[in-house]
């Protein structure tokens, strides 16, 4: 069976939302880091099997952003591309397809990876006002009109966040941030932990981008279409960050009680990553020496009330299919949706009780050393654009392990939905 | 005549269904049709035939593949001698198409392809214009940018289709429409997808269809108050007249001519029209203006297709990608330039910074047309999309052409061909945009030296549609074929020329503006010298082309060609002082010139301490600063800078803004003759001195080619 390897990674800056990315759409985002994978590896677009993309927010002039973004990038027409949608595992999801796809055989070089721009999902009108204007469209005679306009509510007319709606989920009504709410208190997680935790993860992406670390991993972004402006560097990390402006910030989720707050869940976030999957085979009759191989990956099904502990479930099935043990594991990059959730995953996988009552085994999974998890500060600091996060913790992890001089690591995230999502790749020495 | 094309005619008719016979434009051997002797021949034929058949209605279809009828063959119009043998050649194609306007069948011409000149007119004189909706279909009246008038009653019928309004302006500018647009103005009755335009007017030829003809009634009165009214018209004729004549600064006869023919004849019977617009093509037709535009035109055409190396350089499809190594103002122009032809491009260079100012130069043009809505949004997003910037040298293994943009300075693009030429495949066309250094000097430091030659292209690149193509003494022949086949995807037009100092249009421009800052020295006044060659057609006077060039980058050039050419070439002391004071030109602020909009001031501040000598006349100014510029194109030509005469006169005009009106320099000269220029030069010498003693083979400069 064919080995799937990774040859490049790229992504764009982290830039908030509603900042310099405003007005670049998902589809350009994406056009940037596959044509800079290409371009950069030297690879003839031609080469390309096939191009998959995560994204969550399904632009309506795009809807299958992977094929529109394929074909900005110069991919010719004949190469297929696909769109995948798993939430915030959805930038994940495409690169464990790719890999999946040449390992059956069925691919032998896939581009994969995600984009987001949170800024460009759209406020939406609620379904009655479809209803509404349709039949405005049929009113043609000036009675059906104005019998129409006497029918307008203004109520059904008002706009909702989309991006509101989505973080909310339907099953079990809670907004995510409820959900880290519930794990705050089933694990007895207080605010400062919480505030101690976002702290470091700025801190640390602080210094990554100050020591320009991040610099192998980013594609500048030009700005279209004036070009006014260029983007090297990760917008979000805060270098002034301090304990007690983080004390200050109220919940957001539960006004009272709540623990969790703007300061310690991810920032919202415009960008793209993209790697390169190919089968080590064909990695090394093209001259090329991988940046890591696919060791194997899991995604598993939760409670959506308890999704935050989605890395704290996939990640020992994912190890297990690896064939290797947590405590070889050198790098994690568990997404930081919420503080309270990274740190409940900690305290989980560490417990031998949750490893008998959810997990099935007979003790724990191991203890998460902080020093070797997100050691370049996380989604708290760099942001969460929810379907290119999983490709942007890829991509950061390769870098890490290429700096480290190997070893295996982990990307992992948490699941809108209920859902867990882990990849294990390793680097030779 | 060959053989061939007597025997097989441009056109036939072929039956269709219905009772509708076609027309079907067919020109043996050739991609285009056009209308010439055997045409006009042709039809006249066909119109007897149609006459006995009398069937139920006409089509006019191309079986051309995006073409419908290119216009009037060039050559032909070119040949008319006297205004009599003009103004007859006109009646004769005007007596046709009336013939077939008053056929008493359904006319309907299906327009796929362009549609030009007397081609449109053509069209014009069937009941219905179906039009194919699709990217090759253009229609368009060029005929004044030849200096010409539209002679088959296009002066006549297009306003009377589209209204005054819209007409006037179509056949003054020569301005040519999009299927949509030309729906819009009411001068296509109907469009159809390509596949379907036959079909439909066949449907209206057989009477099943019958498109609606309507403008809008605010049109329609406008029109009326506007072509039909006596203060109307005075008022359109006023409005127009002042608008031509600042467009044409009064040194082209053909606008005010066109402008009297459609006024007149809107709105009047047919013949008497036909009559006045027969005899203005007959005295535009022989104008010099009209003689020196139709030249530029088939020259441009030559240089298209001539054969440099023995053989046909057709142009370049085969080019996918290409690499600009370089983003300042000239490499960011180019990758745009690349882009736009649909080529991928990586544009490299140190700096993120750099990169961006690339980006936004590449842009800028782009963005421009979207404002005026002449562009959708989403094709600059298009052509911007195929440029991919980086500060490695990736993604350079793929590329079949690099364009070397770095600054002017030997070793740096040495250094920058010797970083690439290891990376890129070992076919891959080096290009470099050298103004000044010679391409062997360049060839000189790398070991990819055959496969190097010089593309010279000029600034604002989006707009000048010159490139001087360089051939090193090491260059291979299907590197130089290969370089003129690339401008020529570009749409631009490839000038060979040897690889002397200068080249061409920089060793010509030089001497020229280099002889502006000498008169500023001898204190002539800067408002005299520049208005005096923008009175001679010039579209800015040398001057402001010195501030805009930027007189540190004038100064690079002239030094290169002191280093050359001695005395005669010593840049004016003037221009050092300036560059000392910091007056670079427009970028700076100041230089010749304060200031950087419309409105300039003559910079008094930095040139202080000057002779004031009153303003000489203009004829005056013109000698001094162009008669340089011949002498120094004479040596061109002997030296083999250029391969023809033809190639100074459409150097000059599409690369140093000569006027083609006037044809070009060595056209201009001829004009004026041997023994004036001659006269001209020995009294510049007395005065100024020796940088205007006659080259000894001046003479070849006026010897019949």
């Amino acid at each position: 069976m064919p080995t799937p390897v990774i040859l490049g990674a790229v992504r764009t800056p982290m830039v908030r939302a509603d900042d310099a990315f405003r007005k670049i759409p998902a589809k350009e985002l994406a056009r940037r880091v596959i044509r800079e994978l290409l371009d950069g590896s030297g690879i003839a677009p031609a080469e390309v099997d096939e191009v998959i993309l995560g994204n969550a927010g399904t632009p309506a002039d795009a809807p299958n952003i992977g094929r529109v973004a394929a074909l900005m990038a110069g991919v010719p027409e004949s190469t297929p591309g696909l769109t995948v949608h798993r939430n915030c595992a959805s930038g994940l999801e495409a690169i464990e397809l790719a890999a999946d796809k040449v390992a059956a055989g069925s691919a032998r070089l896939v581009v994969a990876g995600g984009t987001e721009s949170m800024s460009r999902i759209p406020m939406q009108l609620p379904p009655e006002a479809n209803h509404w204007f349709m039949r405005w469209a049929k009113a043609k005679t000036l009675p059906a009109r104005l019998a129409a306009l006497r029918a307008l509510k203004p109520r059904e007319m008002m706009p909702r966040s989309a991006i509101v709606e989505g973080l909310t989920d339907p099953v079990c009504g809670l907004n995510m941030g409820r959900t880290a709410e519930n794990l705050a208190r089933e694990f007895g997680i207080s605010r400062e932990e919480q505030d101690r935790f976002a702290l470091e993860s700025h801190r640390r992406a602080c210094a990554a981008r100050e020591s320009g670390r991040f610099g192998d991993e980013i594609a500048p972004v030009y700005v279209p279409p004036a070009y006014e402006r260029v983007v090297t560097e990760d917008v979000g990390p805060r270098e002034n960050q301090t304990m007690e402006a983080l004390a200050k910030l109220r919940p957001v989720f539960e006004r009272r009680d709540g623990t969790v707050t703007a300061g310690n869940s991810c920032q919202i976030t415009d960008g793209a990553a993209a790697v390169l999957v190919a089968s080590e085979e064909w990695a090394i009759s093209h001259g090329f020496r991988p940046l890591a191989r696919v060791r194997g990956h899991a995604t598993v099904g939760l409670s959506p009330a308890r999704m935050g502990l989605g890395p704290a479930m996939s990640i020992p099935v994912a190890l297990d299919r690896a064939g290797v043990s947590f405590s070889e594991v050198s790098v994690f990059e568990i997404n930081e949706a919420f503080a309270a959730q990274v740190l409940a995953c900690g305290i989980a996988l560490a417990s031998d009780h949750f490893a008998r009552e959810e997990l099935g085994r007979s003790s724990c999974v191991g203890e998460l050393d902080p020093e070797r998890v997100n050691p370049n500060g996380g989604a708290i600091a760099l942001g969460h654009p929810i379907g290119a996060t999983g490709a942007r913790l890829v991509v950061t992890l390769l870098a890490e392990l290429v700096r480290r001089g190997g070893g295996l690591g982990v990307a992992t995230l948490c699941v809108g939905g209920g859902q867990g999502s882990a990849l294990v790749l390793e680097r030779n020495a | 005549m060959t053989d061939l094309e007597a025997r097989i005619p441009p056109l036939r008719i072929e039956p269709r269904e219905e009772d509708v016979l076609a027309i079907v434009l067919d020109r043996p051997d050739a991609k285009v049709n056009l209308i010439d002797e055997a045409w006009l021949h042709a039809m006249t034929a066909a119109l007897d035939e149609i006459e006995r058949a009398r069937p139920a209605g006409i089509v006019l279809v191309s079986a051309k593949p995006g073409n419908f009828i290119a216009g009037a063959d060039v050559s032909l119009i070119a040949s008319l001698e006297t205004p009599a043998d003009a103004e007859r050649r006109a009646r004769q194609g005007q007596e046709l198409l009336s013939r077939l306007e008053d056929l008493p069948v359904r006319k309907v011409a299906a327009i796929r392809g362009a549609c030009l000149g007397g081609g449109l007119e053509t069209a014009l004189a069937f009941d219905w214009i179906v039009v194919a909706d699709d990217d090759r279909t253009v229609l368009g009246l060029p005929e004044v940018r030849l200096g010409i008038l539209p002679g088959f009653g296009g002066t006549w019928r297009l306003p009377k289709r589209t209204g005054i309004l819209a007409g006037l302006p179509l056949v003054l500018t020569g301005r040519t429409l999009r299927p949509r647009q030309a729906e819009k103005l009411g001068l296509a009755d109907r469009l159809a997808s390509p596949e379907l335009v036959e079909r439909v007017a066949i449907a209206i030829a057989a009477g099943r269809e019958k498109p609606k003809r309507r403008r809008p009634v605010r049109a329609r009165m406008l029109d009326f108050l506007a072509g039909r009214t006596p203060p109307g018209r005075a008022l359109l004729r006023n409005f127009t007249e002042k608008n031509v004549a600042k467009e044409t600064g009064g040194h082209y006869p053909a606008p005010p001519r066109i402008l009297e023919r459609v006024l007149d004849g809107y709105g009047t019977p047919r013949g008497a029209a036909m009559a006045r617009e027969a005899a203005a093509f007959g005295q535009l037709a022989v104008t010099p203006e009209a003689k020196n535009l139709l030249f530029l035109f088939t020259g441009n055409e030559e240089l298209a297709r001539h054969p440099w190396t023995g053989r046909p350089a057709p142009a370049d499809a085969t080019t996918v990608r290409a690499a600009v190594l370089g983003a300042g103002t000239m490499g960011g122009g180019i990758a745009g330039s690349l882009a736009g032809a649909g080529i991928q491009v990586r544009l490299r260079d140190v700096a993120v910074e750099s990169l961006r100012v690339g980006l936004a130069g590449a842009a800028g043009p782009l963005n421009r047309r979207v404002q005026k809505r002449r562009m959708k949004p989403r094709d600059r997003d298009a052509v911007m999309e195929r440029i991919s910037p980086a500060t490695d040298l990736t993604g350079l293994t793929n590329v079949d052409v690099v364009i070397e943009a770095v600054p002017e300075i030997l070793e740096l693009k040495q250094k920058v061909f010797r970083e690439v030429e290891g990376i890129v495949r070992d076919d891959t066309i080096l290009a470099t945009n050298t103004s000044s250094i010679p391409i062997d000097a360049i060839a000189h430091g790398i070991e990819a030296k055959e496969r190097l030659v010089g593309l010279h292209f000029f600034n604002p690149v989006h707009r000048m549609p010159l490139v001087e193509v360089i051939p090193g003494a090491r260059t291979r022949d299907g590197v130089l074929e290969g370089a003129v086949g690339l401008v020529r995807r570009l749409k631009k037009s490839p000038l060979v020329v040897a690889d002397r100092p200068g080249f061409l249009v920089n060793r010509l421009l030089l001497p020229y503006l280099n002889e502006a800052a000498l008169a500023v020295q001898d204190g002539w006044p800067i408002p005299a010298v520049d208005g005096a060659l923008l009175r001679f057609g010039m579209p800015m006077g040398p001057l402001r082309v010195l501030d805009e060039v930027g007189l540190d980058v004038a100064a690079k050039v002239s030094h290169v060609l002191e280093d050359a050419f001695g005395t005669r070439a010593r840049p004016a002391p003037l221009m050092q002082r300036l560059l000392e004071a910091g007056a670079l030109g427009t970028k700076a602020g100041r230089g010749f010139w304060v200031g950087t909009g419309r409105e300039r001031t003559a910079n008094t501040q930095d040139l202080g301490g000057l002779p004031a000598a009153p303003a000489p006349p203009d004829e005056e100014i013109v000698e001094r600063l162009l008669s340089g510029m011949i002498n120094e194109a004479a040596r061109c030509l002997a030296e083999g800078v250029v391969r023809e005469r033809d190639h100074l006169d459409l150097g000059t005009v599409l690369g140093a803004g000569f006027p083609p009106f006037r044809g070009g320099l060595a056209r201009w000269a001829l004009s004026l003759g041997e023994d004036e220029v001659r006269r001209r030069l020995d009294a510049l010498a007395a005065r100024y001195g020796e940088r205007f003693a006659p080259f000894e083979g001046l003479g070849e400069l006026f010897r019949n080619s």
